[in-house]
């Protein structure tokens, strides 16, 4: 069902709602949702065959990133359904503790991956695809109008997301050989960003880094520490029933005083540490070296050998990220057990690229100077593919969402870790590739990734992406939690219960008890209480856990409820757009700066700006009380 | 908007004291605390009229005045109760005490006046006063002496959240991180957890003593007979407080008066003339200086311009006291004199240069020259807050196994804000920098 070109094709330019340029993981869920909301949209990329290229690592999810595809999926995004269909190994990180930091790790056939979501694309009713090279941007009186391509093209929309990745300007490092290029050889763009800067948008250089890939054969597992993935296999998006499959074990070995040495004797020889490099790089990636500099008295570090697809041999060194020349890198690998004799690929590689200071940005990720422009993923200073993948499906409703006059969605940092992402990133700023951890996210009780579908997919079916079939999943499961936990409230004689309680190392309970407090205990969960009550047996698993959960942490979650009902107070009083900060009474200087820069939209926002204390957020608030009067 | 609640009277020995509490709840929480025979419960209470009755705390009961204002028409514009009490400085808090057990929370500095003006009791004119006030009380310049003690908790605490961040962060870390995290974060956090505990229960403990600190600086006056003390107490005070005479050792027993200088109460006491006397009553009283001396945090040493002689029989108990010299009676002479360091010249007659040496005493206080009471806690919402801070560590500390390490973020997070509310600062960045600057993590 694509689009007849004849009715894009008119008056010798191509004519659009939405363009999306880029079509990495950012662009790929803008794309999606514009066109699922609708909207006759067009993704143009450099390349159609980098379309969802897993640049680095090849894995989807971790801690925290894990929690990002379950609410992209909750929303109706695709990341999940791809993860899940090109799947090597999956894992539940952090199953001892506590439900709400679990997260899951999978490992990915990447080349499986490009294919699948390119298929996806070129399947979407209302999406088409073209190789192009955005080289400007259309702005006519402040507001986009669409773009031009390096061939002279011109495409014309009402809205246009950018989702260039690395790949604006970026040169790649390897010791003291640079090249211009894209990631893992891919052609760069070298004209967008002056585009930005043309429309007074400030641009920053980062960095970052991946690790050589190694030959299969050339490596001596027997010497590493097999992994293998979980045995109860769980999958990222709601909607898949089928049990997935574990079809590759990855393997870990380290680094030991050898390797180390080999580094600190060419330590000069670093583009890092000789000034070559000038991108800030993200320390939770750090490269190899940086690692041994900062951490002299670690004598070993930890490599995990990863396969990058079930179609060829090549190896991912995961914690051996370098840019180093390439006869040190080789001198070092090989110091490494199991990597004696290990064949070279690709070497490992350092990347330099531009991207956008976030804080040109509005909670929607609109741009704040250009209307109807919108920007996801790397370009935003992120890093990682769920980051970006998060941003772009934002964008891509809010790009939507713009077309059509409605209000931008912004959620909540009490809502899902993709609004903790997007708020961090708009209104903090960074410096350093940001990256999504739990330690960011203060009410993660509530942001479990096994209740992303609660939180997140009747608004996605309320604006139009999430699917009926997807809302009726979530409903039924809501539903069963609700009946599961009026269940638990049935009082029990203690005869029933003493010799599990016993069994698990629980104290006995001398007068009746509810079920409910029997899951409360901890060591006791919703399978133990299925072996006394076969009544529990009749509901969904996700159903019992989730219920489970919400038995367990009742107190510490009303707790949290209420630290989310004060934060929300101040995020319902609305900033007015037009305040004149520079001349507002009584705030300090710096605070002034701060919010006529960002200006947040509202007073929550405000008092996450750094640089904004209480007593300036108490300004605000005489102000707004004298503006009601 | 909560119900907050702050004593309204200077403390000190005042006649009566006025606990004045806003709020939605003001009503419900007074009718918990306050019963008048008048009526069955307060809550039925008539607005605008003053009831007898009494406060039952657990230790005491106090006989006293309560009256509600209804909203709207009252100072700020909520419903407000106020105890008319007596003014004992123990007493009072005690009641401030058991109203904010009862719901009601400790009241920030101009809150009172800043809920006026939000529910639109006060002008717009009287806006930037609010203002000021608001940002005075954050940066806490209202007050030099508040200043020198919150500066010096706020180190103390800083150095406690260095702590708790280094320990919340070592168990982030192993969240954010579960497969490269290898050292055992257990037992490190229970060994901190116990230093970190004791820390803050030194800072709660020390509060009773830093209220004594908040009733002022004390500062004798002291010198030879008839070089001016009296007459220099009274400049102080603005009139005739001491009695004045031209007689040597008019004064005799202590005069303990107080005043308020650049927001810092400071406590004078007028002491006898040291001289060698046989009037047993002026003996005695000379001791009694001798001893405030010895107490005071800054003395006066009053020395008569006119005077030859400036050797003293005060040099032994001056030694170790910080020390302002005031030369008074300069009316009496020709030749100008300059202002040093420790020796300032006045005349109380003309009264020239006497704010000097009221200035001088807050400089001293505010530079840290003088600390009255170290590191003691002094305003009400930091106790609270240090106390909060202490029952989340404690629950971590004392139910450590039944909590899995989410849970213990949470509460660990909690008693980190609450210190944050002291020091003025939030957690998750200075968390995230912690995690990365000490644990080697990522791939």
């Amino acid at each position: 069902m694509q689009s007849s070109q004849s009715s894009v094709w008119v008056n010798n330019m191509y004519n659009y709602d939405a363009i999306v340029v880029g079509a990495g993981h950012a662009g790929i869920e803008a794309g999606l949702a514009l066109a699922r909301m609708g909207h006759k949209t067009v993704i143009m990329t450099i390349s159609l065959d980098n379309i969802g290229f897993l640049a680095c690592n090849p894995s989807i999810g971790g801690t925290a990133k894990g929690h990002l595809v379950r609410e992209i999926d909750a929303l109706g995004g695709e990341m999940g359904i791809a993860a899940d269909n090109t799947l090597i190994q999956i894992k539940m990180l952090n199953t001892a503790k506590g439900p709400a930091v679990q997260s899951l790790r999978a490992q990915q056939d990447k080349v499986v991956y490009h294919q699948y979501m390119k298929r996806v694309l070129e399947e979407e009713p209302n999406l088409d695809l073209v190789q192009q090279e955005a080289t400007e941007l259309i702005v006519e009186d402040g507001v986009i109008k669409g773009v031009k391509t390096l061939m002279g093209i011109e495409f014309r929309a009402k809205t246009v997301v950018v989702c260039s990745g690395v790949y604006l300007n970026s040169r790649i490092i390897i010791g003291d050989y640079t090249k211009d290029e894209g990631p893992s050889g891919f052609q760069r763009a070298t004209k967008l960003t002056q585009s930005f800067i043309d429309n007074n948008i400030k641009i920053r250089r980062f960095k970052t880094g991946t690790p050589a890939r190694l030959d299969k054969n050339s490596i001596d597992f027997s010497k590493m520490v097999r992994q293998d993935g979980d045995d109860n296999i769980s999958s990222f998006s709601f909607m898949t029933k089928e049990k997935l499959v574990n079809l590759e074990p990855c393997y870990l070995t380290y680094t030991n005083p050898k390797t180390h040495k080999v580094i600190m004797d060419n330590i000069d020889r670093s583009p890092i540490y000789n000034g070559e490099i000038v991108g800030v790089g993200p320390r939770y990636c750090p490269s190899i070296e940086t690692k041994v500099m900062r951490f002299k008295d670690k004598d070993r570090h930890q490599i995990f050998i990863e396969p990058e697809s079930r179609t060829t041999n090549e190896m991912y060194a995961q914690g051996l990220s370098s840019s180093l020349p390439y006869d040190v890198q080789l001198e070092m690998y090989h110091t490494i057990e199991g990597l004696e004799n290990c064949k070279f690929l690709r070497f490992a590689y350092a990347i330099e690229y531009d991207c956008l200071d976030p804080m040109e940005l509005t909670p929607s990720l609109m741009t704040k100077k250009v209307k109807g422009l919108f920007t996801a993923g790397q370009i935003n200073g992120s890093s990682g593919y769920e980051e970006a993948a998060a941003q772009g499906i934002m964008a891509g409703i809010n790009a939507s969402r713009y077309i059509k006059g409605e209000e931008p969605i912004v959620l909540r940092r009490d809502e899902a870790y993709i609004g903790v992402l997007i708020d961090d990133l708009v209104t903090k700023g960074t410096n350093e590739p940001y990256r999504m951890m739990t330690s960011r996210a203060e009410y993660r009780l509530f942001l479990r990734q096994d209740n992303a579908d609660l939180r997140l997919t009747e608004l996605g079916y309320s604006i139009g992406l999430a699917t009926k079939e997807r809302l009726d999943n979530m409903l039924e499961k809501k539903a069963q939690i609700k009946e599961i936990i009026h269940l638990a409230d049935r009082p029990i004689s203690p005869k029933l219960v003493n010799d599990l309680l016993v069994e698990k190392g629980e104290t006995a309970v001398e007068h009746g008890i509810t079920i409910k407090e029997l899951f409360r205990r901890s060591n006791i969960g919703y399978k133990d209480v299925q072996t006394v009550f076969p009544e529990f047996l009749e509901f969904r698993e996700d159903a019992l856990v989730e219920a489970e959960t919400e038995m367990k942490y009742e107190g510490y979650l009303q707790k949290q409820l209420s630290q989310i009902k004060e934060m929300t107070k101040l995020e319902n009083r609305k900033l007015p757009t037009d305040i004149d900060y520079m001349s507002l009474q009584g705030l300090r200087v710096e605070a002034r700066e701060k919010l006529e820069q960002i200006r947040p939209l509202n007073l929550g926002q405000a008092s996450r700006i750094s640089g904004v204390s209480p007593a300036d957020i108490n300004v605000l608030i005489v102000y707004l009380s004298k503006k009601v009067q | 908007m909560s119900t907050i609640v702050a004593i309204s009277t200077p403390l000190g020995s005042g006649g009566i004291g006025i606990i004045r509490m806003s709020g939605t709840d003001a009503l419900s929480i007074a009718s918990k605390v306050f019963c008048t025979k008048k009526l069955d419960s307060f809550t039925l209470a008539e607005p605008n009229y003053m009831y007898l009755g009494n406060i039952n705390a657990d230790t005491f009961i106090e006989k006293c005045f309560a009256v509600y204002f209804k909203a709207p028409h009252s100072y700020t514009g909520e419903d407000i109760v106020e105890f008319q009490c007596h003014g004992g400085v123990t007493l009072i808090n005690k009641i401030l005490d058991l109203l904010i057990k009862n719901g009601a929370e400790p009241a920030d500095r101009g809150e009172f006046t800043k809920r006026a003006f939000i529910n639109g009791k006060m002008a717009l004119a009287d806006c930037e006063g609010v203002i000021e006030m608001i940002n005075a009380d954050s940066e806490a310049s209202l007050n030099a002496g508040y200043r020198l003690m919150e500066g010096n908790l706020t180190k103390q605490v800083v150095t406690l959240q260095d702590k708790l961040t280094d320990v919340i962060a070592r168990i982030e870390a192993s969240l954010d991180y579960p497969e490269e995290l290898e050292e055992e974060v257990e037992e490190y956090t229970r060994v901190h957890l116990e230093d970190i505990h004791n820390d803050i229960a030194k800072l709660v403990s020390s509060y009773t003593y830093g209220r004594m600190v908040k009733e002022g600086v004390r500062v004798a006056l002291c010198g030879k007979t008839n070089v001016g003390k009296s007459s220099l107490l009274n400049a102080f005070l603005n009139r005739e407080r001491a009695i004045v005479t031209d007689i040597a050792g008019t004064t005799r027993d202590i005069i303990e008066e107080s005043v308020e200088h650049k927001g810092l109460k400071i406590v004078f006491t007028d002491t006898a003339g040291i001289r060698n006397s046989e009037d047993i009553v002026e003996q005695a009283g000379i001791e009694m200086a001798k001893s405030e001396i010895q107490s005071s945090d800054i003395v006066l040493y009053v020395i008569d311009a006119t005077d030859e002689d400036r050797s003293s029989e005060l040099e032994d108990i001056l030694k170790n006291k910080k020390v302002i010299k005031v030369v008074n009676k300069i009316d009496k002479l020709d030749n100008k004199y300059e202002n040093t360091n420790d020796t300032i010249y006045i005349s109380c007659k003309n009264r020239i240069n006497i704010d000097k040496v009221l200035d001088r005493i807050v400089e001293m206080v505010s530079s840290g020259k003088v600390t009255t009471g170290g590191e003691a806690i002094i305003l009400k919402r930091h106790y609270q807050a240090l106390v909060k801070a202490k029952e989340s560590i404690d629950i971590v500390r004392e139910k450590y196994d039944e909590l899995d390490n989410c849970i213990r973020l949470m509460e660990l997070k909690d008693a980190w804000d609450n210190l944050g509310y002291i020091t003025g600062t939030t957690a998750t960045e200075d968390i995230i920098d912690a995690i990365f600057s000490k644990f080697c993590l990522g791939k």
